[in-house]
């Protein structure tokens, strides 16, 4: 009974074009599942104990190599997207080869710079990333029907791999190490398990789907610029991960989507978006550390507080 | 032949404070060393720099004829050469079973297959001798359970299946025996005997004297970072140093 139930939202999300085929809303979803799959690939690297503020840079690269292989060398666009994220493999092996022996904050910082130094490049280097105005005229994948459902089609498989994957992956031997480095890199190392390598091969997988997806997102909106790519859009994939629960595998896959819809609802509110944005997760940080995911356990504990005073 | 461990003029500094002072130490194929000392000897810096969790300020360590010392600790213990904590710091969301599978992984690299899959236990029989480890220690029956839901005494025997589950020459224990009862200590013993029947060489850091004579071939006292004796555990029961620095009387000696 419960394996069946992500076939039910699975379902429904296939069917919906059915029924609508609003682009507005077709966009929305598209959107809801990239910030799904961003936050899921940044929580592979929460799974090792680090913090990433790197992870918009991180889908640039992917979205830039793809987008300039296709408006300037002419390679196709699938093709472009597969060395985008194999480049960003690159980039994510080096980066962490160089980094991943700090811990907490001092990661963080080397991702935050590494995500500016992105920032000032693809600002600067004309030639190849257009500069502030960014690359345009970006080709669509070809082969794919014209108009949005083929995106959506798209994107919905994207991310089935993204979450099957990761999905896996976590399950798997390698999950068990990562964990292992969360809670003890000292006891991690003391039985046996190469810290450095296995954080950087979590690096590595979570920049496979951050590439992926930064092609996809070139290919898809069609016009790229680096503003596209700032620390704070880094800072929205860790909101996504953390106000949906980084405990748990299906907390970014709520924050990502629950965030991104409800951005999209508050829009209407014109300029107070923020100041409601902003106001709604400082209530879920104060009173929902565990975020999103842990709402039933926080709940079981209002009820049950009477109770155990009477007992105490 | 080599011994299987031999520890060279090794010092380690932490600041101002010699914690290790030219220690000299030798371990044979087979035998069981006991490491003694007052608390602040530095036994546990000892094994520190020969798992490689820490670098020694000067010194060095050889492991089979070859030197680790500055190796990292998972290289360490590939070479086989195992080690277990004083206070269990085991993964203790983790089951028991998934603990030992992860002291086997640093002989065995997961194959991607296994990893696509989502397999945890593998194909390649880390799985079977993880649990025929469990069954030889009497823990099968808890192999599912989280560690941190199991009694003290059987959390100091699963760092010990975390430990032999890398297939150790050479295991450091550290104080396996603290907090145990009389009948856990008789069982721990039980299981070191024979797992030195199976050939595996053990150094011992200890404070429960009457359990570790029973086993020990040889003890080596520590006192301020320096070797203060060295010899069979009635040597030692009976030098006057000894007792001074650390046993206090006989009568503690040959008792509690």
């Amino acid at each position: 009974m419960a394996r069946a139930l992500p076939f039910v939202p699975a379902a429904f999300l296939l069917g919906l074009p059915l029924f609508t085929a609003d682009p507005y809303w077709l966009h929305v979803l598209i959107m809801s599942a990239l910030n799904v799959s961003l936050a899921l690939s940044l929580r592979v690297l929460w799974n090792v104990g680090v913090l990433s503020c790197g992870h918009a840079a991180l889908m640039g690269v992917g979205a830039y190599t793809s987008a300039f292989l296709a408006t300037s060398v002419g390679v196709s666009p699938w093709l472009g997207a597969l060395t985008g994220s194999g480049a960003t493999i690159a980039v994510a092996v080096g980066l962490g080869y160089l980094s991943l022996r700090l811990r907490g904050i001092y990661f963080v910082l080397v991702t935050f710079a590494f995500n500016e130094v992105f920032f000032l490049v693809v600002n600067r280097w004309r030639d190849v990333t257009g500069g502030p105005s960014g690359l345009v005229g970006i080709p669509r994948f070809p082969g794919l029907p014209p108009g949005r459902v083929s995106y959506y089609y798209l994107a919905l498989g994207l991310l089935a791999l993204t979450v099957g994957v990761l999905h896996r992956i976590e399950r798997s031997r390698i999950g068990v190490i990562w964990f292992a480095i969360r809670d003890s890199d000292l006891r991690a190392q003391c039985v046996g398990i190469n810290v450095v390598f296995y954080r950087v091969l979590a690096f590595a997988v979570s920049a496979i789907f951050a590439g992926a997806w930064g092609a996809f997102y070139a290919h898809y909106v069609t016009v790229i610029a680096p503003s596209d790519f700032t620390v704070w859009q880094s800072v929205y994939v860790q909101l996504y991960m953390i106000v949906g629960g980084a405990a748990a595998f299906a907390g970014p896959i709520i924050g990502g989507s629950v965030l991104t819809i409800a951005t999209e609802l508050l829009r209407a509110t014109g300029p107070l978006v923020s100041v409601i944005y902003g106001a709604l997760l400082t209530l879920v940080m104060l009173f929902l550390p565990g975020g999103f995911v842990s709402l039933h356990t926080a709940l079981a504990r209002v009820r049950w507080r009477p109770f155990s005073r009477s007992t105490a | 032949m080599a011994p299987l461990l031999e520890i060279d003029s090794l010092t380690q500094h932490f600041g101002g404070l010699a914690a290790v002072v030219d220690l000299h130490l030798v371990v044979g194929r087979g035998e069981l060393l006991g490491l003694i000392g007052p608390n602040g000897a530095g036994k546990t810096t000892v094994f520190n720099v020969i798992s490689g969790v820490l670098a020694p300020s000067g010194g060095r360590v050889m492991f089979k004829g070859a030197r680790i010392t500055g190796l990292p600790a998972y290289a360490i213990i590939r070479r086989g050469l195992a080690r277990t904590f004083q206070i269990p710091t085991l993964f203790s969301s983790f089951s028991v079973l998934d603990n030992v599978l992860l002291g086997a992984y640093s002989r065995q690299r997961p194959r991607p297959a296994d990893v696509l899959l989502g397999r945890r236990a593998g194909t390649d029989g880390a799985a079977a001798r993880a649990l025929e480890l469990l069954k030889s220690l009497r823990l099968d029956g808890f192999r599912d359970e989280r560690v941190r839901t199991l009694p003290h005494g059987d959390q100091k025997k699963v760092e010990l299946a975390v430990a032999l589950a890398s297939r150790p020459e050479l295991l450091l224990l550290d104080e396996p025996f603290a907090g145990l009862s009389a009948d856990e200590i008789e069982d721990m013993t039980g299981h070191i005997r024979r797992l030195r029947g199976e050939g595996v060489t053990f150094v011992v850091v200890e404070h429960n004297m009457r359990a570790l004579m029973r086993i020990a071939d040889r003890v080596c006292v520590l006192n301020f970072g320096r070797k203060i004796a060295d010899g069979t555990p009635k040597e030692i029961s009976e030098n006057l140093e000894v007792i001074r620095a650390y046993l206090g009387t006989k009568r503690h000696a040959a008792g509690r």
